[in-house]
C-alpha cells in the first residue's frame, strides 16, 4: 500500500523514481530554470490546482539547478513554509527569516572550524532574531526594561515594515555561501497556496523585494486563484514571472502518461491496462487523484477479496472519490456545474466560479476549455437542486 | 451422568468476553482476517463484514447467537460464504450467554466442507442442547467424520478456538507424504 | 448526494491495511464521541494493539496533538468545532507514521470538500459513514429461520411446543432456532 499514498511525500516519490517526466509542452521546470540561469535573482510564482504536482515540480527544479549549474557553491533549497509556519498566520518577513536560517546553516557548514567574520556574525544575529524573537533592551526614563519580541516564525507574529534593513545580512550570508557577483543562490518555497489567498500579497510582498535585492532567487507556490487575472500588484511584483502548472489532458498522449505513472507504483498482476486506462479517465488529469483512485481501488479489491484491481473496483473507487466531492454542493453550485458539463467552458465573474476550481470540482485545461471532475459528472445527474 | 459425560463437560470453558459482540470483535472477525491475509480463507472483508454476524435479542432474553454463513444444509457450493481455497468453506452458529465477564458456551455446530471429491468430504462439530439422548451416551459434543449419521465424543471447543482449527492445517505436516495405509 | 456507508470492521480493516503509511481517514457520525469510543475498540481488535482516543478541544491544537502521537495509530474527535479544525493551515503538521481517524459530526462533512480542499485532496477518497455491522439484520434472520423450517418441518410454534415438551430434536440448530425467535429462555436448562 506505500506506493499508493496519495498523501506520500513527493520528495520521496521523486528519490524512489516513481515520478515520470512531464509532457514536453507543460514542463514548468524547464521555463523557471532557464529563468534563473540568465537571471538568477529572479523570483517566480508557482501556481496550479490543489494535486496538479506542485511540489514534484519544484523537487525538479531543485535536482535540476543542482546538477545543471557547476559553479561551486551553487545553492538551491526546498523550503516547506507550512511545516515551519502557520499557514493562517502568515506576516511580512517569514520568506526572508527561512531563507536567513538556511544561509546561516549553509554558511557555518561551508566555514568549518574556520571562525566567523563579525560581518557573518552579525548577519546571523539579525537574521535569527527576526526569525525566532529577541529580547528588546531599553532605557526608559532611567529604567531598564526588557521587553521580548517574538520572532516572525512562530506565533504569535509581529507585523514588521519594509525589510530593507534586513538585505545587507542577507547579502553577506549569500556572499559568504555562493560567492561570485552571479552566484546561484535559489530558494524554493512551498505550501503557500494553502494560505487565505487575501493574505497572501501583503505577506510576501516585502519579502519578494528583499530576496531580489539581496540576490537571492525564489520560486514561491502562491494561491490557485491568481492564475485568473493575478492582480496587477501581483503581477508587477514578480514581474511577469507568473507559471501556471496545468492539469493533464485526457488525450492518447495525456492518457499514456498518467498510465505510466501509475505503472510506476502499480505492477501489472495488479492493475491491468484496462484498470490503469481507467483510472486515469476518472482522474480528470488531476496527479493526486490519480493515485488516490487506485489506492480506493486497491482496497475495493481488497474488501472484495480479490487479488487483483478489476473493472468494478474501480469503478467503485471513481464513484466514491465523486461522492466525497459531491457532499455538500448546494443548488446554485449543481447548476453551475451542470452549465460547464453542457458547454465545456466557464466564465469566471467571481467567488463561487473560484471556489469550485480551488476546490477541484471544475478542471482547467487551459484555452478557454473546463470540464467538471469526470469523478463529479456523473453525479450530477442524481443531484436534485436541493442537494 | 455416565463418567464419559461427566468428563467432556468439564472441558467446557467460559469465554472471557462480556457480550457475543465484544467476542465478535475481538476474538472471532480478526481471526478471520488474519486467516484471509494467510491465505486460508478466500473470502473478502466484505463478506466477514456481512456474514459473521450475532443476533440481538429485542426482549431481554439470556442467549446470543453467533453465525457465521448462510445456512447451507444440502452442501450446496453455490450458498457457501466463507470459501477457502481448497474449494470448500465453513459454515457454524453458537449459542452464547453472558455470565458476569464471561459467555458460556450453550450450543454450537461447526462444519468444515471439502472439496466435492474429497475424503472426507465434511467435518462437523457439534454441541447439543442438554438433557437428550445424545447427552446421555455422552455424546453431547461430537464430531461428524464427513457422515451425518456417525458421532465420535468431542471436547467442548470454543467457537475462536474451532475457526483456528477448521481454517487450520489438517493435513499432515508439512514434511510427512499423506499416509495410504488400507487402500 | 450521501456517501455510502460502511461497515465499521472493514473500515477498522481499512485503516489497519494502511496504518504504516500513517494514513488518515475522515469518519463522519452522529454521536462522534460514542463512534469514537466504538472505532477505538474495532481499530485495537484489527491491529492487536492499544488504541487512544483523544477528543480536541481547541481546533488549533490539531497539529500538534498529531505530531506527538504520530507514532502510533490514533482515534481523534471532533465535536462542536470539527468545522474550525485548520487541516489545510496546518496538513504539513499532519504527516505520521501511524493512521489517524477522525471522527467528526456527520452534518461537519458537507462543508469539507470547500472549507479545506487541500485536506481533502490529501487524503483522497478516505471520507466515509460507518454502519454497525455486527449484528444479524433481518433479512439475514429471516433467511435462516426459513431455512431451519424447512429443514425440520415445523413452523415456530411446534417448535416451542415441542421444546417445551422435551421433544424437540438433539441438534445444535434447534438452538440457534429458539435465539432467532426470540425465545432463548428455553434454553435455561444447560446444568452440566
Amino acid at each position: 500500500m506505500q506506493t499508493l499514498d496519495p498523501s506520500g511525500d513527493p520528495g520521496q516519490a521523486y528519490m524512489l523514481g516513481w515520478c515520470v517526466d512531464r509532457l514536453p509542452h507543460l514542463r514548468v521546470v524547464a521555463t523557471v530554470i532557464r529563468r534563473l540561469e540568465l537571471e538568477p535573482w529572479s523570483v517566480h510564482l508557482l501556481v496550479g490546482g490543489i494535486g496538479s504536482g506542485k511540489t514534484t515540480e519544484l523537487w525538479g527544479i531543485q535536482q535540476h539547478l543542482k546538477t545543471a549549474v557547476h559553479e561551486v557553491g551553487a545553492i538551491c533549497e526546498y523550503v516547506d513554509v507550512g511545516s515551519r509556519q502557520r499557514l493562517d498566520h502568515v506576516r511580512p518577513g517569514v520568506l526572508v527569516a527561512l531563507a536567513g536560517k538556511r544561509l546561516a546553516e549553509l554558511e557555518a557548514a561551508r566555514r568549518g572550524a574556520r571562525p566567523a567574520t563579525k560581518e557573518v556574525k552579525d548577519a546571523n544575529y539579525i537574521l535569527h532574531a527576526l526569525a525566532d524573537g529577541y529580547v528588546a533592551e531599553s532605557w526608559e526614563s532611567q529604567e531598564y526594561e526588557e521587553t521580548v519580541v517574538p520572532g516572525v516564525v512562530e506565533p504569535p507574529v509581529v507585523a514588521t515594515g519594509p525589510l530593507t534593513e534586513l538585505v545587507p545580512s542577507l547579502a553577506v550570508l549569500k556572499r559568504a555561501v555562493a560567492p561570485g557577483a552571479d552566484g546561484h543562490c535559489v530558494f524554493l518555497f512551498d505550501s503557500l497556496d494553502r494560505m487565505p489567498p487575501d493574505e497572501f500579497e501583503n505577506a510576501i510582498a516585502h519579502d519578494v523585494r528583499a530576496l531580489r535585492s539581496a540576490g537571492i532567487g525564489a520560486v514561491i507556490v502562491g494561491p490557485m486563484r491568481f492564475r485568473y487575472g493575478a492582480a496587477h500588484a501581483i503581477a508587477d511584483l514578480f514581474e511577469q514571472n507568473v507559471h501556471s502548472l496545468a492539469d493533464v489532458e485526457l488525450n492518447p498522449m495525456g492518457l499514456t502518461f498518467l498510465t505510466q505513472v501509475l505503472r510506476r507504483r502499480a505492477p501489472i498482476e495488479l492493475l491491468d491496462d484496462g484498470g490503469a486506462h481507467a483510472v486515469a479517465l476518472g482522474s480528470g488529469g488531476v496527479m493526486r487523484d490519480l493515485i488516490a483512485i487506485a489506492k480506493s481501488a486497491a482496497q475495493e479489491a481488497y474488501v472484495d477479496g480479490s487479488d487483483a484491481i478489476h473493472a468494478t473496483h474501480v469503478a467503485r473507487a471513481i464513484e466514491q472519490l465523486g461522492r466525497v466531492r459531491a457532499v455538500g454542493l448546494d443548488g446554485e453550485q449543481v447548476a453551475a456545474l451542470r452549465k460547464v458539463r453542457e458547454t465545456g467552458t466557464m466564465v469566471i465573474r467571481g467567488e463561487r466560479e473560484l471556489v469550485l476550481l480551488e476546490t477541484r470540482r471544475v478542471l482547467d485545461f487551459g484555452n478557454g476549455r473546463f470540464a467538471v471532475h469526470p469523478a463529479l459528472a456523473p453525479l450530477l445527474d442524481v443531484m436534485t437542486a436541493a442537494a | 451422568m455416565i463418567p464419559l459425560a461427566a468428563r467432556i463437560a468439564a472441558t467446557s470453558v467460559a469465554i472471557d468476553a462480556r457480550s457475543a459482540g465484544d467476542y465478535l470483535q475481538r476474538e472471532i472477525r480478526p481471526r478471520l482476517l488474519k486467516a484471509i491475509h494467510e491465505e486460508r480463507l478466500d473470502a473478502g472483508l466484505h463478506e466477514i463484514s456481512r456474514s459473521v454476524r450475532v443476533t440481538r435479542s429485542e426482549r431481554v432474553t439470556d442467549a446470543f447467537d453467533l453465525v457465521g454463513g448462510r445456512r447451507n444444509f444440502d452442501r450446496d457450493p453455490a450458498l457457501a460464504d466463507l470459501r477457502t481455497p481448497d474449494g470448500g468453506w465453513i459454515t457454524f452458529s453458537a449459542v452464547l450467554r453472558p455470565n458476569g465477564d464471561t459467555l458460556e458456551i450453550l450450543a454450537y455446530t461447526f462444519e468444515r466442507v471439502f472439496r466435492s471429491d474429497a475424503q472426507p468430504r465434511f467435518v462437523r462439530f457439534d454441541y447439543n442442547v442438554p438433557d437428550h439422548d445424545n447427552d446421555k451416551r455422552g455424546l453431547r459434543s461430537h464430531v461428524h467424520p464427513g457422515n451425518d449419521d456417525m458421532q465420535l465424543p468431542s471436547p467442548i471447543l470454543a467457537p475462536h478456538e474451532l475457526i483456528e482449527l477448521l481454517l487450520g492445517e489438517m493435513g499432515p505436516a508439512a514434511d510427512r507424504a499423506p499416509r495410504t495405509k488400507g487402500r | 448526494m450521501k456517501l455510502k456507508s460502511i461497515g465499521r470492521f472493514e473500515l477498522a480493516a481499512l485503516v489497519a491495511l494502511s496504518d504504516d503509511t500513517g494514513a488518515w481517514m475522515v469518519v463522519g457520525a452522529d454521536e462522534p464521541r460514542a463512534e469514537g469510543e466504538e472505532l477505538a475498540r474495532e481499530i485495537a481488535a484489527v491491529l492487536n494493539t492499544n488504541v487512544e482516543v483523544i477528543v480536541i478541544d481547541e481546533p488549533t491544537q490539531l497539529g500538534t496533538l498529531s505530531q506527538a502521537t504520530r507514532d502510533r495509530s490514533i482515534v481523534f474527535v471532533a465535536v462542536d468545532s470539527a468545522h474550525q479544525l485548520p487541516l489545510d493551515a496546518q496538513r504539513s503538521l499532519l504527516t505520521r507514521e501511524h493512521s489517524a481517524t477522525l471522527v467528526v459530526p456527520s452534518a461537519t462533512l458537507n462543508g469539507l470538500a470547500t472549507r479545506s480542499p487541500h485536506f481533502t485532496s490529501w487524503i483522497g477518497s478516505e471520507v466515509h459513514v460507518v454502519a454497525e455491522d455486527r449484528f444479524l439484520d433481518q433479512e439475514s434472520r429471516n433467511s435462516r429461520l426459513a431455512a431451519l423450517r424447512t429443514k425440520y418441518g415445523m413452523s415456530d410454534h411446534e417448535l416451542i411446543a415441542s421444546t417445551t415438551a422435551g421433544r424437540a430434536p438433539e441438534d445444535p440448530e434447534i438452538a440457534e432456532w429458539l435465539v432467532l425467535i426470540e425465545r432463548g429462555d428455553l434454553l435455561q436448562k444447560s446444568a452440566r
